[in-house]
């Protein structure tokens, strides 16, 4: 060790070892965001509050649905490989600690309400002056300036606010939004790549930067649908995605439709498909009839395909649908629930699911790698216990034993 | 140096080949252009890329009312319409386009040339599309150990799934997001389909780039990159995976409300269509939401006092907030709100975000003149970076548009062997298809 930080040399371990990153962040998209740098090599030192900890340690899910700050779900998928150090940056000690670890940092990641941290004297324009190519990733919900800076938010009002949730559930009814926090992640990975284009440059200019990551922006321009909606507003004043437009593209099938053990999902955008739709029915005699043929783009047949379609269904399996759907390279999928998830034998296949070992809550099964590195490996790894690395790299700043029972009993640490 | 390239910017430098379709990959390499790379569109005269540039020709019944007329300027396609969509135009900006038919032994001797020059290839298309052409990281690794490839395809590059057609909705359902986003009273087919999975790949994919960059600059060595859209978007599901892992149960759709949060929905507001999100975390919270609609007295009904109540009666807690909000447009909502420190947010409309102050006063659009398309306003790049500022430097390259580059600067052919490129249909700026159709027509 090298002071707190693990050592910089780190050939034959993963892409990103020797990177230094002090993560101030907490819930989701930053813990996220430097779960993606821990995995694949950096070292980062979380700090979390003295008093419980990341917020997420809170949050389910967990084992039988008893709340235990070791044993939250999200925040042990969120946090692997990280090092957990308590300390109160309210304090003049805390502070200074901070300082100290951020001057040895090539990236400190935040997600607290803009300004905070400055308030603290910890902010990126203090923590710069003697540190230059400090890199500075500060995530929030609205950015780091403008009107809403100060606005609170959560995952559902983000999706209603960035235009995107408009466009998704039934035209009569109310819209819906999508699955859990879906965009915090989102976000996090995009933070994480602006993280690094900054830090490459300020390893060959020698020059740190602030970036300013704002959920409603990542929302907003999202490939989903929320940007190319805004193009469309821009150049007609209507939208392509709408809650009553979704299906009606063409007459080839596009959604959920049932089938004997569940349903199925087909997603059929291009007219050149309809032969493989008629191929993938066992109606290779519709391949080329020009009442279908001629006329995708006419919804008034689309009842009569469904029908079609809903016929060759309703008898198989979501296995013989997906099978059936693929030979005819037609983009029909089974609508999975997690458990089919977990048995899928594609996952199973890839050895995507990877167990994991945890003091507290035992051995479990997490997601994989996100990626594979060719020839960088990806780390598997547990989440950290609160402040479980506090010794270790307080110890090394040189705070000793008796030190270190002082800011324990000062709520320092 | 090219023409698109701003020396002072992250990834000034790194010259990416972009054989990405749809949504996901374009995406990808939309980050990365934004950040300095100077990204090239491999395009081919011979095969138009309608996943991505949209249709050549564009049936006029379905510019004119259907939903898919949106995507052209004042819902005309123009002569050339795969250069004024919306989908080309976002998801290009920043880029460069060169042609040429790699499926004829000539344009591959030049895609291998052009990948000898480069730093980084992505490609999302199906897996094995590539390899049918003999293109794989083994054969092409010993021509440029440097080089970084990206794999991208819906399923990765293994596996049983492995060549499954699927566009992002498909990748939805298969790793259980579908089944977790729908109507709790409804049956799954009433679940319209999202392309979550095209941002989830699109942002792993930056990230697994710019990851195997930094590993490059001390190793000196480019690697493969195999990226399952499906693994990514796995992990954006956490806390419904977690909870088979943990509990082995199967969660269906809580529709818009949450496991611990109540209330936590979409309450109707005045006017047609209008809606106000609310995200009530803790009691504290739920008695200033009281307070601020004028009902001090909720948080003592026997109903609504605890959270564990509050979610065993959320129809009736909505109904409550509803006579409320009903009465209000859903920014007022939000203000009245928002300033008793609750968490609302109003429902735009694409027009209200277009023209939404706070984004205005970021600079988060961009307002550019693209040739033969028009000025609009474009949304910027995905963050602010206060040394090296982020633009939209250049509109989304025409079809062609930068061959004489590509050609003579990067390639540096001769001056006869781009004529005989040009006479042989791989340079041009053209579809071979419109070409015919044209000279027929005369």
């Amino acid at each position: 060790m090298s002071g707190p930080w693990m050592p910089r040399d780190g050939e034959g371990l993963g892409a990103l070892s020797g990177l230094r990153v002090l993560d101030l962040s907490a819930r989701i998209a930053g813990p996220w965001c430097t779960k993606l740098l821990a995995d694949y090599g950096a070292d980062v030192i979380k700090v979390e509050r003295p008093d419980g900890g990341d917020p997420a340690r809170a949050w389910g899910p967990f084992p039988a649905d008893v709340p235990d700050g070791e044993r939250s779900g999200l925040f042990l998928h969120c946090n692997t490989n990280k090092r957990s150090l308590t300390l109160n940056w309210r304090t003049r000690e805390g502070q200074e600690m901070l300082r100290r670890l951020a001057a040895d940092a090539d990236l400190v990641v935040e997600a607290s309400r803009p300004g905070t941290l400055s308030r603290y004297g910890i902010g990126y324009q203090q923590l710069r002056r003697d540190h230059p190519e400090l890199v500075h990733l500060a995530i929030s919900n609205f950015g780091q300036d403008g009107p809403y800076r100060s606005v609170d938010a959560s995952e559902i009002t983000l999706y209603a606010m960035g235009g995107a949730m408009q466009t998704t559930g039934l035209p009569d009814r109310e819209p819906l939004k999508m699955a859990h926090t879906v965009l915090q992640f989102h976000a996090g990975a995009v933070a994480a790549s602006f993280a690094m284009a900054a830090l490459l440059h300020a390893a060959t200019r020698g020059r740190g930067q602030l970036v300013d990551v704002s959920l409603l922006e990542v929302v907003a321009s999202s490939p989903d649908r929320a940007a190319l909606n805004l193009v469309c507003e821009a150049y007609s004043g209507s939208v392509t995605f709408n809650r009553s437009a979704a299906p009606g593209w063409s007459i080839l099938p596009t959604g959920v439709y049932p089938c004997a053990d569940g349903y199925v999902h087909f997603n059929a955008p291009l007219a050149t498909w309809w032969p493989r739709f008629a191929a993938m029915i066992d109606r290779p005699e519709l391949a080329s009839d020009q009442r279908f043929t001629a006329n995708l783009n006419d919804l008034t047949l689309k009842p009569e395909v469904d029908a079609m379609l809903l016929e060759w269904t309703m008898p198989r399996t979501k296995a013989q649908v997906q099978e059936q759907a693929q030979a005819c390279a037609f983009a029909g999928s089974a609508v999975n629930t997690m458990e089919d998830l977990f048995n899928d034998p594609h996952f199973a296949s890839r050895g995507f699911f990877v167990e994991v070992d945890h003091p507290e809550a035992g051995r479990l099964r997490y997601p994989g790698a996100p990626f594979r590195m060719g020839d960088t490996p990806w780390r598997v790894g547990r989440a950290p216990l609160l402040g479980e690395h506090t010794e270790e790299v307080l110890g090394a700043l040189g705070y000793d034993v008796a030190a270190l029972g002082r800011l324990r009993e000062q709520g320092v640490v | 140096m090219s023409i698109s390239a701003d020396p002072s910017l992250p990834l000034s430098g790194v010259r990416v080949l972009d054989l990405t379709i749809v949504w996901a990959g374009p995406f990808a390499t939309q980050i990365l252009a934004d950040m300095g790379a100077e990204v090239i569109r491999i395009e081919s005269l011979q095969r138009p890329d309608v996943n991505t540039r949209g249709q050549v020709r564009v049936p006029k019944a379905s510019v004119e009312q259907g939903p898919w007329g949106a995507n052209y300027p004042d819902r005309d396609p123009g002569e050339r319409p795969w250069e004024r969509s919306s989908s080309i135009n976002l998801n290009s900006r920043n880029k460069l386009s060169m042609t040429v038919d790699w499926t004829r032994p000539r344009g591959m001797e030049i895609f291998r040339r052009l990948l000898q020059r480069s730093d980084v290839l992505v490609d999302n298309n199906a897996a094995g599309t590539l390899e049918k052409l003999g293109i794989t990281y083994e054969a092409l690794s010993p021509l440029n150990p440097r080089l970084i490839w990206v794999s991208m395809p819906a399923y990765g590059m293994s596996g049983p799934y492995k060549y499954h057609k699927g566009y992002g909705a498909n990748v939805e359902a298969i790793v259980g997001h579908t089944g977790l986003r729908g109507y709790t009273d409804s049956d799954p087919t009433t679940t319209y389909p999202v392309y979550h999975a095209d941002a989830a790949a699109a942002s792993a994919a930056t990230f697994a780039t710019l990851a195997a960059l930094w590993h490059r600059r001390r190793s000196g060595r480019g690697q493969h990159i195999d990226l399952s859209q499906a693994e990514t978007v796995v992990h954006h599901l956490s806390q419904a995976v977690m909870d088979y892992s943990l509990n082995g149960r199967s969660q269906s759709t809580p529709g818009n409300r949450h496991s611990w949060m109540a209330p936590h929905d979409l309450l109707p507001c005045a006017g047609d269509d209008r809606w106000l999100a609310i995200a009530i975390d803790g009691d504290a919270e739920w008695v200033r939401l009281c307070a601020a609609i004028g009902r001090p007295e909720l948080p003592g009904d026997p109903r609504f006092a605890t959270v564990l109540q509050r979610r065993r009666h959320q129809d009736e807690l909505a109904g409550e907030l509803s006579t409320w909000s009903r009465q209000r447009s859903p920014v007022e909502a939000m203000r009245i709100l928002q300033a008793a420190g609750v968490r609302a947010g109003a429902l735009h409309t694409t027009r209200e975000v277009l023209d939404d102050e706070h984004l205005r006063a970021r600079g988060f659009f961009e307002t550019v003149e693209v040739p033969g398309v028009g000025r609009y306003p474009w949304p910027g790049p995905q963050a602010k970076l206060t040394e090296t500022p982020l633009h939209i430097r250049r509109p989304a390259p025409r079809l062609g548009e930068d061959n004489e580059y590509v050609y003579r600067e990067v390639l540096e052919v001769t001056e006869a062997e781009y004529d005989e490129l040009a006479r042989e249909e791989h340079i041009g700026t053209t579809y071979v298809a419109v070409q015919q159709a044209q000279a027929a027509a005369t």
